[in-house]
């Protein structure tokens, strides 16, 4: 049941090659199909606990399983309600957009084939499949970059395809090397085996550093701005507001499952030390764009270091019992907050290109008055990067600060204040170009309303997901156990 | 030295020699041959652990993932030498360099 959230999707993408006049049909059909399928997942994990299958009926270790699990529903459902609303967007988008009326019927099966190998990304259980998964959406993802058109977006795929590559290749060598030690390749299997030794602590040192390059930490996230920020808008979506979370959520299985031999103080302290870097040095960034994409993309390195503040939450935590860590859980509903509030920001820049032939800061003078349901969209995703208390990003802060407080680490809190404090400056100067008025007069082209909705409902759901914090936390509570 | 343990140098050193390339050279053509010596190296490694259990038959588990590593690097390279070919057809830049500045982000506000 659970392989048809890969197998539809990828279905779906090769329909769309044999019948391209029918794109926009089948991949807004398939789209609609694989979020009613993830909805019916989700709940029946919800309801009655961890689900999984074993492919063609080999089991561990020779067969590969597929299992979902309370995080995984979480991944899964953000998949679903970004990708569903993307979809949405995309067809309008394309159709607005001066891009070759080609770009459509590429679009779709490229973005059905990633939307399918993260779904699977987010069920896999062995090291090796999620190897293959998360090579075969980089394909994806790189050749959807490629969908705009200018050199310096190819020469930026490029970049991507070749760095991340480059890291796919470091965590492959670390599987090798567990699996020369310990002759498994599934995480639950591989659990129970290791023991700390020189093998486990290189294979992880291999497969963090590799899955970080994915994951653009600092200092490794010099490929990401321009490969977000250059291609076209439904693309820096998906990109920044999913793919990313593919690597980090691969870093946090295997941490928490193999972690606990090998975890040291001083590791945790290191990516900490980056996280913080990280935080910083996007927030400058993002303050120092002139260009709103290149804003939002600079936003996800700083993100993305908040999402790494899980590591030492994970290593200062204590935490024992059948109860979900806080950090772990903190990390995971922010993951999804960002998700949302992410999708929402880029596609209200789209909206602004389309209305204004310009994403430059200085053509956002005026949108109140113009697209009053964009700016609307800004200010709010705005607001849900910085987590206000009450929204998603804000419960997911709280928790991780729940788990940093208590250890050594008293410097923490001053140190999360200050990185909030950072998200909510660059975010208010990008936000006080909506009220600046503007000088001469105003050309714009009209955008339907109806796309113009689609950011503000995703920022809608990014701050309300504070709401349905019971909720969330008793999903993430639902644990797998063995592998039978 | 058995031939595995060998074989497992040699595979970390063609590794080793594929990273350096990688981030040292600046030439695209360079630095896809150099990711093609990386996987080559992780392949001929898994292979070398093929034998673990030196007593009975080669385990066949590292033979599969290596074919499917191949696949995988092929489709990585197809699609690397194609974004170089679209690259060279509209200017004749060679290099690629990490760390660049984004050309519209020159001071062009009015």
């Amino acid at each position: 049941m659970i392989s048809v959230l890969i197998v539809l999707p990828l279905t779906a993408a090769f329909l769309v090659f044999l019948w391209p006049r029918q794109a926009t049909f089948i991949g807004l059909s398939a789209s609609a199909a694989t979020v009613i399928l993830t909805a019916i997942c989700v709940t029946s994990v919800y309801l009655s606990g961890p689900m999984h299958t074993l492919l063609g009926g080999w089991s561990p270790p020779l067969g590969i399983r597929l299992a979902i699990d309370g995080l995984s529903a979480l991944m899964l459902s953000m998949m679903a309600l970004v990708g569903g609303l993307l979809s949405l967007f995309a067809p309008g988008y394309f159709k607005r957009s001066h891009d070759k009326p080609a770009t459509i019927t590429l679009f779709w099966p490229l973005w059905l084939l990633l939307w399918g190998t993260l779904n699977g990304l987010f069920m896999a259980a062995d090291i090796f499949t999620l190897y293959v998964l998360m090579e075969i959406s980089l394909l994806a993802a790189v050749a959807l970059v490629t969908l705009s058109p200018s050199q310096v977006a190819t020469m930026a795929a490029l970049r991507y395809l070749l760095v991340t590559t480059t890291g796919s290749l470091l965590y492959l060598m670390g599987v090798a090397i567990l699996y020369d030690a310990y002759g498994v390749l599934d995480m639950v299997l591989l659990a129970e085996e290791v023991q700390s030794g020189w093998a486990l602590t290189t294979a992880l040192l291999l497969m963090t550093i590799g899955l970080m390059t994915k994951a653009a930490l600092f200092p490794l996230h010099f490929w990401l701005p321009p490969a977000h920020a250059l291609s076209p808008v439904p693309v820096s979506a998906i990109l920044s507001a999913l793919f990313v979370k593919g690597a980090f959520y691969l870093l946090l299985r295997l941490w928490s499952a193999l972690g606990e031999q090998a975890a040291s103080a001083e590791f945790s302290l290191v990516i900490a030390m980056l996280a913080v870097a990280a935080i910083v040095w996007g927030s400058v960034q993002a303050l120092r764009q002139r260009h709103l994409k290149m804003l939002i993309a600079y936003s996800t390195v700083a993100q993305v270091g908040f999402f790494f503040l899980a590591f030492p939450a994970l290593a200062n935590s204590h935490h024992t019992g059948p109860d979900i860590d806080p950090g772990l859980a903190g990390s995971a509903i922010q993951v999804v907050a960002h998700a949302l509030a992410k999708a929402s920001l880029f596609l209200a820049a789209g909206i602004l290109l389309l209305a204004r032939h310009s994403d430059r800061l200085s053509a956002m003078r005026g949108m109140a008055r113009s697209l009053p349901v964009t700016a609307a969209a800004l200010a709010l995703a705005g607001l849900g990067l910085y987590g206000p208390p009450g929204s998603g990003a804000g419960l997911g802060k709280s928790l991780l600060g729940q788990a940093l407080h208590g250890g050594e680490h008293g410097w923490w809190e001053p140190l999360l204040t200050f990185a909030g404090l950072l998200t909510i400056t660059y975010v208010l100067s990008m936000l006080r170009y909506i009220v600046l008025p503007y000088r001469g007069s105003l050309t714009m082209t009209p955008v339907s309303l109806w796309l113009q909705a689609i950011p503000l409902v995703l920022a809608l759901c990014g701050l309300g997901l504070g709401w349905f914090e019971p909720l969330l936390i008793e999903l993430l509570q639902v644990q797998s156990g063995g592998t039978e | 030295m058995t031939p595995d343990v060998l074989f497992k140098y040699v595979a970390v050193l063609l590794f080793v020699i594929g990273l350096y390339g990688m981030l040292s050279q600046p030439h695209m053509l360079r630095k896809i041959l150099a990711g093609n010596l990386m996987s080559v190296g992780v392949f001929l490694f898994m292979i070398a652990t093929a034998a673990r259990n030196a007593s009975i038959t080669a385990d066949p588990v590292p033979h599969a993932m290596v074919i499917t590593g191949i696949v995988v690097s092929i489709s990585v390279t197809a699609l690397a030498l194609m974004l170089v070919e679209r690259i060279q057809r509209s200017s004749k830049r060679i290099h690629l360099y990490w760390w660049f500045r984004h050309p519209h982000d020159r001071d062009d506000e009015p």
